[in-house]
């Protein structure tokens, strides 16, 4: 397909080069160009391993990555890198500045800027997230939330065409949370951005446009929260269609299909008519 | 023995420079009866995570002060009082896992009681009886702690803290990063040890879910304040308080909500669990 932002084609990693078993085999999948992908799995499937490998931090054994049709490799990684932002699950974020916005400044360094624009970015960025009145302070002197903000912060200044979140959006209170999914939701549907979102949280995953759900480093399925949910197990399951399987199970006859919450709230009301 | 939590008018700062402070605890005064299981809920930065390190005195109240059995912690606490505290309330801090470090789970599990004096065989005892209330066999006791699962791993973590045998633990975020499974049981341990050991709990968490299953009481923080300490359903019924601290509903709520404005009328009872809306809205004829 013309649009495809990135093409995972027979990927395979192993961190220890001489064990058998690969912690990701023969991944393939593609994102296509404003997608919003929602990556999920159980502690120890690969996600993390696989965001270190599309963002070329990591070596595939085997296999290649596309970005916009471009293979990643020691030649491509650079210019890559200014088309995609990574968040990583890593708490411990190292701030390198001093101060909030210069941290957050840093994040633009090799993208060669006029000052302007740099100091428009970062204020813009710090704003998005909520974090402008800390912009003098000392990152290290923040609570793990404001922290996890700011790093988020230094991805959007970067205006990237790619952003990968690896559990990016824990830690963050109710109103941070909603903020920023409304905010990406918005850069996403005018279709400057495509996102590759890791989570546990099943309410996040049932906005992404596709799923893929990961299993000890194979894809075990993958596609719209229609198609993938149905056939997970509970705990995997977002609370409409966990609902929709209890009412299922306490004798009601519901439809044997998912349905998002405003689907089955309509269901509900109507069932109440014709009865 | 009875293990009252009491805050004193405390104020807490961190120093962020020579002449430099901010100030994370503003004037708390709290009284947690023993046995209680609570969630602590609250906008980033409002002083969670500052509540829960002046309990266990790795942040020391600037003024006021804070009782625990017959123990005080101010500014000037010496630390034989400090240690004996922190045996009492254990510290569950967040990804308590990065910090394991041992080569194997049992020398890491011991660290703590042979730190306080514990002879060696003794510890080792101990090791075996909180690995199996946390869930986790015996064999794992030889494994490195970096081999296990992320679940595991927390829970080997959380088992160290255990060791000591305190009667109050307090975590930060203790489902964070943990796959719903994984999360499912270290919520399921917390519960077990609150009912069948009478063990205090204070967790932090963002998902007013987990609040909404597992907690009986919240306290609810903003700008270093306790502005609420009362039961979850007076909580989420208070949709002021609700929207004045940027809190959530928990989905059973919320989704109830949207039904009740798509339908006009109230439902006939409150419900914070699917278990509980599954049946009020067969009950009341909409399924
Ligand atoms: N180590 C530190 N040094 C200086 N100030 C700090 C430190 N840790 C936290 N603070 C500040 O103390 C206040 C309370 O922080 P605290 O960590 O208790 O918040 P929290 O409620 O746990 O937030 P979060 O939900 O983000 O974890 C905030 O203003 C924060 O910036
Ligand atoms: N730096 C590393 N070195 C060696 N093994 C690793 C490393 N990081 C992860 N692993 C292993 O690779 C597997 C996948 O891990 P990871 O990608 O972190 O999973 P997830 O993010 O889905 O929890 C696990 O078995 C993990 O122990
Ligand atoms: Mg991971
Ligand atoms: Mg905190």
């Amino acid at each position: 397909m013309g649009d495809a932002v990135i093409e995972v084609k027979d990927l395979s990693f192993r961190y220890n080069k001489s064990e058998e078993k690969a912690v990701l085999s023969s991944l393939s999948f593609t994102v296509n160009k404003g997608e919003w992908i929602a990556i999920v799995g159980p502690n120890g499937s690969g996600k993390s391993t696989l965001a270190n490998l599309l963002c070329g931090l990591l070596k595939p054994d085997q296999g290649t990555i596309y970005i916009k049709g471009k293979p990643l490799n020691d030649e491509t990684i650079w210019e890559i890198r200014e088309k995609m932002g990574v968040i990583f699950q890593n708490p411990d974020h190292q701030f390198i500045g001093t101060t909030v916005q210069d941290d957050v400044a840093f994040s633009l360094e090799n993208m060669n800027l006029p000052y302007e624009e740099m100091q428009r970015r970062v204020d813009r960025a710090l704003r998005q997230v909520g974090m402008a009145e800390y912009r003098e302070k000392d990152p290290s002197y923040l609570s793990g939330g404001q922290k996890r903000r700011v790093s988020i912060a230094g991805i959007l200044a970067m205006e990237p065409e790619i952003i990968i979140f690896d559990e990016a959006f824990t830690m963050l209170d109710p109103k941070s949370r909603r903020e920023l999914f409304s905010l990406l939701k918005e850069m996403q549907a005018s279709g400057q951005l495509t996102m590759v979102s890791i989570t546990h949280d099943m309410e996040e995953a049932a906005l992404a446009d596709r799923i893929i759900v990961l299993n000890k480093g194979k894809i075990s399925r993958i596609g719209t929260p229609g198609e993938v949910f149905p056939e997970t197990t509970e705990l995997l399951a977002p609370f409409s269609e966990r609902l929709r399987r209890l009412l299922i199970q306490k004798g009601r006859r519901l439809p044997d299909k998912y349905m998002t919450e405003t689907e089955l709230i309509e269901w509900l009301w109507k069932y109440n008519f014709t009865t | 023995m009875v293990m009252e939590i009491q805050f004193h008018n405390v104020t807490a700062d961190y120093k962020t420079g020579p002449l430099k402070k901010t100030r994370a605890l503003n004037d708390v005064t709290l009284s947690i009866p023993s046995g209680d299981m609570i969630a602590i809920v609250g906008q980033t930065g409002a002083g969670k995570s500052s509540l829960l390190k002046t309990m266990n005195g790795l942040l020391l109240p600037a003024e006021g002060f804070v009782a625990i059995g017959g123990m005080k912690i101010h500014h000037q606490t010496d630390k034989l009082t400090l240690k004996r505290v922190r045996k009492k309330v254990g510290m569950v801090l967040q990804f308590p896992e990065s910090q394991l470090f041992a080569e194997n789970v049992e020398k890491d599990i011991c660290f703590g009681p042979l730190n306080y004096g514990v002879p060696l065989a003794e510890a080792r005892k101990l090791a075996r009886k909180t690995l199996q209330l946390v869930g986790l066999s015996a064999d794992i006791l030889s494994k490195s702690p970096f081999s296990l699962s992320g679940g595991e791993k927390r829970r080997v973590a959380i088992a160290g803290i255990l060791a000591l045998e305190p009667e109050i633990l307090v975590l930060d975020e203790p489902g964070v990063g943990l796959d719903p499974e994984g999360k499912e049981e270290i919520f399921q341990l917390l519960t077990k040890l609150n009912r069948e050991k009478g063990m205090t709990i204070l967790f932090v968490t963002h998902d007013m879910n987990e609040v909404a299953r597992y907690a009986e009481n919240v306290i609810v923080m903003q700008n270093g304040r306790v502005i609420f300490y009362g039961k979850k359903h007076d909580l989420f019924l208070n949709q002021e308080l609700i929207q004045m601290m940027h809190l959530d509903l928990p989905d059973a709520l919320r989704f109830q909500r949207l039904f009740e404005k798509k339908i006009g009328k109230p439902l006939p009872k409150i419900c914070l669990t699917e278990e509980e809306l599954a049946d009020v809205l067969i009950e009341a004829g909409y399924a």
